[in-house]
């Protein structure tokens, strides 16, 4: 139990868009204990930069004895997902409410 | 008609090449997977090419032309940094869980996986790479 950390991400994560967020992103992560909620729903595009962003993050969470799980994915995001089988290694929700609900029993 | 576009292979050409890849997804009636693929082909294409392509002593071009009829997608890349075929990358380890899972890898996979066809050939004479994808 806990503060559920939400981080919401522009619509694309293209090389432009990661190195905009990747610094704020590693140190809401650096400083929060707990859950972490990426909220997706805004993401259009991610690229394997975008991938490589999450899945370092979702490291250093676990770390620290967190989680860090998704929310919101879109039909494209959630094909790359499936491929790269990231699928596997995230928890996923449809949306946030649905995340937060869960996230915060 | 193409559309293409020649940048210097730097970082910085990055965001060129991503409004580039904009104005082509407006100028053209693309499906969705179409406009996906056009724009992780550019990135994934590009940002390997100015990793690992060009080393500092030679800092080249980059060239993206993209051509459309009866609804085919094909996107050329060409530079002239170190032979680099993409069929020669082994598939990434997809297997393991959160620990043992590498962070990198994924870029050249997602573009073989997201594409319906992709020819490499490298010119030794000229010395210039070109990548020819294809989308239905």
């Amino acid at each position: 139990m806990g503060d559920v950390l939400v981080i919401e991400l522009p619509n694309r994560l293209d090389a432009v868009g990661v190195s905009a967020v990747e610094k704020k992103f590693a140190e809401a992560i650096a400083t929060h204990k707990g859950q972490v909620l990426v909220d997706m729903s805004n993401v259009e595009f991610v690229a394997s930069l975008a991938l490589r962003m999450l899945l370092t993050n979702h490291k250093v969470m676990k770390q620290q004895g967190g989680e860090l799980s998704l929310c919101g994915l879109q039909p494209q995001i959630t094909e790359i997902f499936r491929k790269s089988r990231f699928d596997t290694l995230f928890k996923l929700y449809p949306d946030r409410e649905t995340a937060l609900d869960t996230l915060g029993e | 008609m193409d559309q293409r576009i020649e940048v210097p292979a730097i970082w910085d050409s990055i965001a060129n090449l991503m409004s580039f890849s904009s104005a082509v997804e407006c100028d053209w009636p693309l499906s969705d997977e179409q406009k996906y693929l056009l724009r992780l082909v550019i990135e994934e294409i590009a940002t390997n090419i100015i990793k690992y392509g060009y080393d500092n002593r030679s800092r080249g071009v980059i060239q993206i032309a993209c051509l459309c009829i009866d609804n085919v997608l094909r996107v050329t890349i060409r530079d002239q940094g170190r032979p680099f075929d993409p069929h020669d990358i082994p598939p990434p380890d997809l297997e393991g869980d959160l620990t043992s899972r590498a962070v990198g890898g994924l870029g050249i996979f997602l573009v073989r996986e997201f594409s319906d066809d992709l020819t490499y050939h490298h010119d030794a004479s000229s010395g210039w790479n070109e990548l020819v994808v294809i989308k239905r």
